[in-house]
């Protein structure tokens, strides 16, 4: 048992000391060399911190599950399992999954007072959710401006990719990612359309003359002139006497180009490589060709264009398959050269370029970055949002102990378990502030709020909704002797806005998982172990 | 002498906390200090170089002149100095110059919040979002503070150019201007004879802010700066007809730079075209071939029939090859032969008489080009091959076969004598590299593509640096030319930062912070203390710039210990004009100044460098080891 208790206590202190946008960063490196990575976001920590321990692989791998799922609230897992690991461990737990259905059923009921309504007409709620996850990870080392510039650019990339009225059925769109290092965050961008890497000049394309609406052919197969294994089936071909097999496939090519130009076509993009000596042809007929763009440029890009992707150079393309393209423009950012395919359909293709200086603060950016967007998304589905900064796990913390409190009859639950529970929900909320902050719960709408001194004017709680000055009564987080009104009121109206929001469906399944993780483990008797003896 | 760190093998750590509880401090910012404090020498007008030697094998020893060598030698596993190496390579790729600087900054500004954190105990997020708003703000009234090179009050009011030149030599001793460098720079095409720089005068040239500013920018090494020049008059010789106030850009892409072992490192010197080193055997090819225009073409990747253009993965199996007539066997080509007589006879049909290749050159077609008269320079290197292609708008080739008229172009060979200072060309004078066999050629084309910078030493080992130092000139000088304007140098930047400093920190109480925070609601964090916390962490930013101008005026042994260098810093400091206080002897008078954009993204990449390692609190090791 206490082997237990040892073995999560590592990870709780990771996890506790990364928590929020307080939280330290770690440097992670191999110890054999490479590359250091430094972070706090539970993407890269969770995958680092592979233990050999059997409980703690458990508990990551349902962490790492998580947050594959839903992207936010990993660490969030990580702590609250743990907790209530440590603090039901002599007490049994049948009562955790029942108190954890009773929180979720108060989340998700009409009279629940510590979530928000968030839909795509209210750009303020939108912007607090987008600007809490912007601020949670330190290492991105963003000030404050550049945090609202870069909150208000990944909002205006989500919203791009969701399509208008006319095209309601297709679906979201997409926004590619591309960072570019050296620059400092302030020339991080949105440009409708695809951004391309360019291997060739870019000036060689100002310098062609395409006209306004011209045909694209995207070619997902190699033009290098080798054929590529046929797997069982043997391929075979006619190949005139005297010819080698190379001259056989350059003669196919040219083939092909010579369908493509009969075409009209005035782009083509191959996601692998294209034989010089067809590229020079191409070219000499006025062809741009964009060669080596690898697989995740792909999708966007049938997206843009609508053009299908050609497999094969045996045989002739349908018309059918090409796509339409308005303008390709080059772009330098910094010192690396792209460029701009745009459309003149509205399509919900653009792409967001993240800069910044150093490559770790990148990478840490494009991870907050993408989260974000995934956040969004999922606020389609289910258009609520938690109040952040720790206010939620306090608000159900004194909801569990008042509910358990008052009507112990209908719950068949010990006070002790309801005790545990509602301590490891403020714990967490507290892990927020480092280490010496007293923490407070007001009384009319059970939000929390930490300070490290005496004063208790214009105080006001973490996420922005208790505003300070509105009679507000402040008493300390955690057990109390007597038992706490749990009144409150109704969410104002209009809301107070900035607000911190944590996105609804992230938290609800991170309650979730973290409860069943911890009754697995507390549940766990024996652990059986295959060694591999060789 | 610097001992080399030897890696710690044995137990990889789990997890090691970085804050100890013991005076020092921050374990990461440490070993950032540590890393990086052998650069302190290394800035300023007077450089200090190290040796470094192996403790166990004496014979292997190395000069560091720079920062970026001390940190290619530095064995330290710890994350903190891999994310310095990191970001110094990072930063050296787009500006080339200012890593040292970009070192004793960062180190600086780690012992400084080392002690902000320790002594001061400030906490950790307000330490980062007040040096963040600091360093922003210095750089604000830096911009405020850049020189712009058409500025016209510094042309001089003179009209004839040779006296202005000669006047300007006469006041510094200063032969930026030698006169047949003058000369020189403007005649290189065969065919035009030496006359006077007179009839072709380039207008800027007489522009004396251009000299001093270059002069300004040498920093303690007037050799690297001459030869920027050198390859920067002749790159703009062919952009004449602009005007006075526009200067044309400096391409750093097309230099290529040889090493070679001479007297002296004045014997320095920069050819117009590129020295290729071909066998002996072509000597009388080049001799045939010396005088007349001829024409060349490039190729990159390998000139063998097995060579094919990257990406090309080649025929799996499983694919065969069925003949008309299954009787007959499959005729196999006498392939390689084939390919060469192709070869030879597409580059006889375009009268090729030059080759350019990145890679190697398939023997029997060597000897191909040997009887045909046809020269083959091969290993070249592919920016060289790019940089080429983009001045004379012609392509680089992958294979044979794809040649036509249009890729194609003109140039003319000289034997390079490497004795001359001045490498004109000179018949019948091939001077032989016995050791390696091979001679000097030059090869020129009609623009100047190509310059070749033949840096010049009688030590071998002092080599490296004297290239490193060569490039920090040339980007400095390149960067200059690119955005027009300058900074003034010689501490007069940091010292106009220290001033600022000051200012804002009397300044912080008296304002309300208005801007505090945008939108975001904000903590009561620590109520009154936060205002000297805020104090604590721009004084921390300022020591680290005194710590900076301090060693570089302690390397100019201009004055006598620390204390008498800190009471400068403090004289200058309080006085209102901007004194230069980085001097050294040689150097009184001339004005000294600094690329504005390498020099403020320097500072920023040290100070979030730094920032970055201080809001890390533990180290993960990932990797296997059964012991732990």
């Amino acid at each position: 048992l206490s082997r237990r208790k040892a073995a999560l206590g590592k990870l709780y202190k990771v996890a506790r000391s990364s928590y929020g946008p307080n939280g330290k960063i770690k440097l992670i490196h191999n110890g054999l060399g490479g590359i250091t990575v430094a972070s706090s976001a539970s993407q890269v920590l969770l995958p680092a911190l592979d233990r050999g321990d059997m409980l703690s692989r458990f508990l990551l791998e349902s962490a790492r599950a998580h947050v594959q799922r839903c992207s936010d609230g990993g660490l969030f897992v990580l702590l609250f399992s743990v907790m209530l690991v440590q603090g039901c461990l002599h007490l049994g737990l049948e009562s955790i999954i029942q108190l954890c259905q009773l929180c979720v059923e108060y989340l998700q009921s009409d009279c629940c007072r510590c979530r928000v309504q968030v839909d795509l007409s209210n750009l303020e709620q939108l912007l607090s959710l987008t600007r809490t996850v912007m601020m949670s990870k330190p290492a991105c080392l963003l000030t404050a401006e550049e945090a609202e510039t870069m909150t208000h650019l990944v909002l205006q990339a989500f919203l791009r990719t969701v399509p208008d009225g006319a095209n309601a059925g297709q679906g979201l769109g997409m926004t590619v990612l591309i960072s570019v290092l050296g620059c400092g965050v302030e020339a991080s961008r949105v440009l409708p359309g695809l951004l391309v890497n360019t291997t060739t000049q870019v000036d060689h394309f100002a310098s062609l003359q395409v006209p306004k609406e011209f045909l694209v052919a995207v070619v997902s197969t190699s033009l290098a002139g080798d054929i590529l294994e046929g797997g069982d089936e043997v391929l075979s071909y006619e190949v005139p006497l005297g010819m080698d097999e190379e001259q056989a496939v350059l003669s196919m090519l040219f083939r092909f180009g010579e369908w493509i130009v009969a075409a009209g076509v005035r782009l083509m993009v191959c996601q692998r490589v294209v034989h010089p000596l067809l590229m020079q042809v191409l070219q000499d007929k006025g062809i741009v060709v964009l060669h080596r763009l690898g697989l995740e440029v792909m999708d966007p890009l049938l997206r843009l264009t609508g053009a299908r992707p050609i497999g094969s150079f045996f045989s002739e393309p349908e018309s059918t398959t090409y796509g339409v393209l308005r303008s390709l423009e080059p772009v330098k950012i910094g010192c690396k050269d792209f460029l701009l395919l745009q459309t003149s359909r509205s399509v919900p293709v653009c792409t967001l370029v993240l800069c910044h200086r150093t490559d770790a603060s990148l990478n840490e950016l494009k991870i907050v970055c993408k989260v974000a967007e995934h956040l969004l998304q999922l606020v389609l589905k289910q258009s609520y949002a938690l109040f952040g900064g720790g206010c939620t796990e306090s608000h159900l913390a004194t909801f569990v102990r008042h509910q358990v409190c008052s009507h112990l009859t209908r719950w068949a639950v010990k006070v002790l378990f309801a005790q545990n529970f509602a301590s490891s929900l403020e714990n967490v909320a507290k892990s927020l502030k480092p280490d010496g902050f007293l923490h407070l719960v007001d009384n009319k709408y059970v939000n929390n709020s930490s300070l490290m001194v005496s004063t208790l004017e214009g105080l006001h709680c973490a996420c922005g909704l208790a505003v300070a000055n509105s009679n507000l009564s402040w008493c300390t987080l955690g057990p109390t002797e007597t038992e706490r009104k749990f009144e409150g009121q109704a969410l104002p109206a209009t809301l107070p806005s900035p607000l911190l929001l944590d996105s609804f469906s992230a938290r609800i399944n991170a309650l979730l998982v973290a409860v069943e993780t911890a009754s697995v483990i507390l549940e766990t008797k024996l652990i059986i172990e295959e060694s591999h003896l060789s | 002498m610097l001992r080399a760190h030897w890696l710690r093998r044995g137990s990889v750590i789990r997890s090691r906390p970085m804050t100890t509880r013991n005076s020092a401090g921050h374990l990461g910012l440490r070993n950032l200090s540590r890393a990086a404090s052998p650069a302190f020498s290394f800035i300023g007008p007077v450089k200090f170089y190290k040796f470094l030697h192996d403790a166990e094998d004496l014979s292997n020893s190395y000069l560091l002149a720079s920062g970026l060598q001390v940190l290619r030698h530095c064995d330290d596993a710890s994350p903190s100095v891999h994310l310095l190496t990191e970001a110094v390579q990072h930063y050296r790729g787009i500006h080339g110059c200012g890593c040292t600087s970009l070192m004793v900054l960062a180190a600086a500004w780690a012992d400084a919040f080392n002690d902000c954190l320790t002594a001061d105990a400030v906490p950790v997020d307000v330490l980062v979002n007040a040096a963040l708003k600091g360093l922003r703000s210095c750089k604000d009234v830096i911009i405020s503070h850049a020189i712009k090179l058409s500025d016209t009050s510094l042309l001089p009011s003179m009209t004839d150019p040779r006296a202005a030149v000669r006047s300007e030599m006469d006041q510094t001793g200063y032969t930026l201007w030698d006169r047949d460098l003058y000369r020189s720079g403007v005649v290189i095409c065969k065919g035009n004879s030496q006359t006077m720089a007179l009839t072709r005068e380039l207008p800027w040239a007489r522009n004396k802010t251009l000299h001093s500013i270059a002069h300004g920018l040498a920093h303690g090494d007037p050799n690297g700066m001459k030869l920027a020049m050198e390859v920067y008059s002749i790159q703009a010789r062919q952009q004449l007809g602009s005007s006075e106030c526009h200067y044309p850009n400096l391409n750093s892409s097309c230099i290529a730079v040889k090493h070679s072992l001479a007297r002296s490192e004045n014997e320095s010197h920069v050819v117009d075209g590129y020295i290729a080193s071909v066998p002996c055997e072509n000597l009388p090819t080049c001799r045939k071939l010396v005088g007349r225009n001829i024409r060349a073409i490039m190729f990159s990747g390998d000139l063998t029939p097995q060579h094919r253009h990257l990406g090309f993965k080649g025929m799996k199996g499983g694919i065969g090859a069925l003949t008309t007539k299954p009787s007959l066997p499959f005729l196999k080509m006498k392939g390689d032969q084939e390919w060469s007589m192709r070869a030879l006879s597409a580059l006889v049909g375009l009268s090729v008489n030059v080759l350019f290749v990145e890679g190697t050159v398939f023997p029997s077609l060597l000897l191909d080009f040997f009887h045909h008269g046809i020269l083959c320079v091969d290993r070249m290197s592919m920016d060289l091959l790019h940089a080429m292609s983009e001045v004379l708008s012609v392509k680089v080739l992958t294979y044979v076969v794809q040649a036509k008229e249009s890729d194609v172009f003109e140039v003319s060979l000289g034997f390079a004598a490497s004795n001359n200072r001045r490498c004109v060309e000179v018949e019948n004078t091939a001077q032989h590299n016995e050791s390696e066999n091979q001679i000097d050629i030059i090869i020129r084309t009609v623009q100047p593509a190509v310059q070749t910078v033949v840096l010049c030493s009688p030590v071998s080992v002092k080599l490296p640096a004297l290239d490193d130092a060569f490039w920090a000139c040339l980007n400095r000088l390149s960067w200059v030319l690119k955005e027009g304007k300058a900074l003034p140098g010689a501490g007069i930047t940091e010292m106009i930062c220290l001033r600022h400093l000051d200012q804002m920190s009397q300044t912080l109480g008296t304002v309300q912070h208005s801007n505090r925070q945008v939108s975001f609601p904000k903590q009561f964090s620590s109520g009154g203390h936060e205002l000297a916390h805020h104090k604590m962490v721009l004084r921390a930013l300022a020591r680290g710039w005194r710590s900076y101008l301090a060693a570089a005026v302690a390397n100019t042994g201009m004055y006598n210990g620390g204390v008498e260098i800190e009471a400068l810093i403090e004289r200058s400091v309080a006085c209102e004009r901007n004194e230069p206080i980085i001097r050294c002897f040689s150097d009184l008078k001339a004005p000294v100044f600094d690329a504005l954009t390498p020099k403020l993204e320097g500072w920023q990449v040290a100070l979030e460098l730094v920032v970055l390692i201080l809001q890390a609190d533990a180290e993960i090791v990932t990797g296997v080891n059964a012991r732990c």
